[in-house]
């Protein structure tokens, strides 16, 4: 059974990758390392950041609203210190990125440049500082500057992570391929909010957090089939996957590979069971090679 | 690998309206546990709520451990409808320890079900001295039972059990003679402890609680502010010395 899959130049074991934000090499004993297809690190910032006021999390219906506020060393103490952790785990590394300025891209994958990392995401789910706190993702002509500067600034493989607050998510998609991106994936969380009535205020520390879990899946799986369906590039999907069931829907759709976030906060060896579930499934559908998976998706005639 | 465990549900006991101590089979837990660490538990099978529930080790008996259990919302709820023979979901034991083992005479502050991780650390003392407060007696849980293993002092707000008033009102006379305090509570019972303890120039260590989801350390969600900047509640506590916690 060949479950390898290949996002452009990056060949994967399986198509299960660790989404940013929930693995740290400190935890890494509670998770299959064995059963990853490769791991995105917490984002790195260019310099060191303290993070958000708690309270940081409220669990919602189906949800999880977070608002870390992407909390983390910096770029010099990460290389430094936490990505040789994270090299030692003999899973292809995928640093996740983020910047206060458009500036800020180029320089960061600049610095991980002969590190050994499998390549980079773009974290574009964050404010523009120069842009009144803009999500960088938000617009499709910024994403491509982004994607095409960090491109000419290092040989590295990049995948823009699109944000569901983007204006137009297929534009936006398009534009990161026309910049050079070797893959897409997509979604971060959905900007969201929660109000304690008696206070009158939010409750969590910052006024809005990103919404991830169940909650967003079947938004996030309609997203990943829009663009699937529009760019040439592999597209690695995300968003509320919780099982084999939610994965495969989301190869189905389009997606090359898969991210799984939220669910390794609840089950740290969900990676394990969801490899299993595809194998089974793949077995009982005696399917032998995964990618006659991917966009596989069957539309009637008045779908289109 | 850590995985979690599929612990079978032993017992189920109330000891009042809301509060129930759940007895769990599982022998690596039990036999791992310290005073002062937790374990991270599914509510159900399914995703709903989505979320584990932290609690802390109220106590381990042979195979087994114990969790002291307030019904607060859904997720505690469906905890209390669970039946001998069901089996959870476990994830522990998680968190750092009280260091009860660097001091010689420890006072410990317990405030209503902050008792839970401090009636484990009674069971590894020699018979030490209980500060135990509550609004009322409803909610000195476990009274009995402790007084055959500390000299409990208890305290309530409205007078029906032991003396009327806070449980700090009167820590900083009780506090002559030992060389640590070990507390858990409701955050104002904890702000209080922690500022006496360093009038008396006594060092504290608090049991904090915070929302949280994995418990190991990797989303850093748990976030509570010390001295030394953000720490998580999950992997640089629950206990934490009271002196650099920013409560």
């Amino acid at each position: 059974m060949k479950l390898s899959i290949q996002l452009g130049n990056l060949v994967l074991e399986n198509p299960i990758i660790i989404a940013s934000g929930v693995f740290s090499p400190d935890s890494a004993s509670y998770f299959p390392i064995e059963a990853i297809g490769a791991i995105i690190t917490k984002t790195v910032t260019p310099r060191p950041r303290e993070g958000n006021p708690p309270p940081r999390l409220l669990e919602t219906a189906a949800g999880l609203i977070n608002s870390i506020g992407l909390q983390n060393v910096g770029i010099e103490r990460f290389i430094e210190e936490e990505l040789p952790r994270y090299m030692e785990l003999g899973v292809p590394i995928i640093v996740s990125i983020s910047g206060e300025t458009e500036a800020d891209f180029p320089l960061m994958a600049e610095r991980l440049r002969g590190k050994g990392i499998a390549g980079i995401e773009l974290n574009l789910s964050c404010p523009n500082v120069q842009r009144g706190g803009m999500h960088f993702g938000r617009d499709a002509e910024t994403v491509f500057r982004i994607v095409r500067e960090v491109k000419d600034a290092s040989s590295l493989w990049v995948m823009p992570k699109l944000t569901p607050q983007a204006r137009d998510i297929v534009e936006t998609a398009l534009a990161g391929e026309e910049g050079g991106a070797d893959a897409i994936s997509l979604v971060n969380t959905f900007l969201a909010m929660a109000i304690d009535i008696r206070a009158r205020s939010s409750r969590l520390g910052t006024l809005m957090g990103g919404l991830s879990g169940p909650a967003i899946k079947p938004i996030a799986l309609r997203m990943v089939y829009e663009v699937a369906r529009a760019v040439r590039i592999p597209v690695v999907g995300c968003g509320g996957i919780m099982n084999a069931e939610d994965a495969l829907e989301f190869l189905i759709a389009g997606a090359s590979a898969v991210e799984i976030g939220t669910a390794c906060l609840i089950n740290p060896s969900i990676p394990a069971e969801i490899l299993d579930g595809i194998r089974k499934f793949m077995e009982e559908e005696g399917i032998d090679d995964i990618r006659e998976l991917i966009g596989s998706l069957k539309i009637k005639p008045l779908d289109i | 690998m850590k995985g979690s465990f599929k612990a079978k549900v032993i017992s189920k006991r109330f000891l009042s309206d809301d509060v129930f101590l759940l007895k769990l089979r599982e022998p690596i837990i039990a036999e791992e546990s310290l005073p002062g660490q937790f374990v991270n538990l599914r509510c159900s099978s399914i995703y709903e709520p989505l979320l584990r529930r932290p609690l802390s080790i109220y106590d381990v008996e042979e195979d087994n451990f114990l969790l002291l259990i307030r019904i607060i919302g859904k997720g505690t709820k469906l905890l209390s409808l669970v039946r001998e023979g069901d089996e959870l979901d476990v994830l522990g034991p998680l968190g750092n320890p009280f260091p009860y083992r660097m001091y010689k005479n420890p006072l410990l502050v317990a405030g209503g079900i902050g008792i839970a991780p401090l009636h484990f650390l009674l069971k590894k003392l020699s018979f030490p001295i209980l500060l135990f407060g509550a609004r009322s007696k409803s909610e000195l849980y476990g009274l009995e039972d402790l007084t055959k293993i500390a000299r409990v002092i208890p305290f309530t707000e409205d007078g029906s059990e032991g003396e009327r008033g806070l449980v700090t009102t009167r820590l900083k006379e009780f506090l002559k003679g030992h060389d640590v305090i070990f507390a858990c509570g409701p955050m104002g019972m904890l702000r209080e402890v922690v500022t006496i303890a360093k009038d008396v120039g006594v060092p504290s260590y608090i049991s904090l609680e915070e929302r949280m989801a994995c418990g190991f350390g990797a989303c850093l969600g748990c976030a509570v502010k010390t001295k030394k900047g953000y720490k998580m509640v999950c992997k640089d506590g629950p206990v934490m010395p009271g002196e650099e916690v920013i409560i």
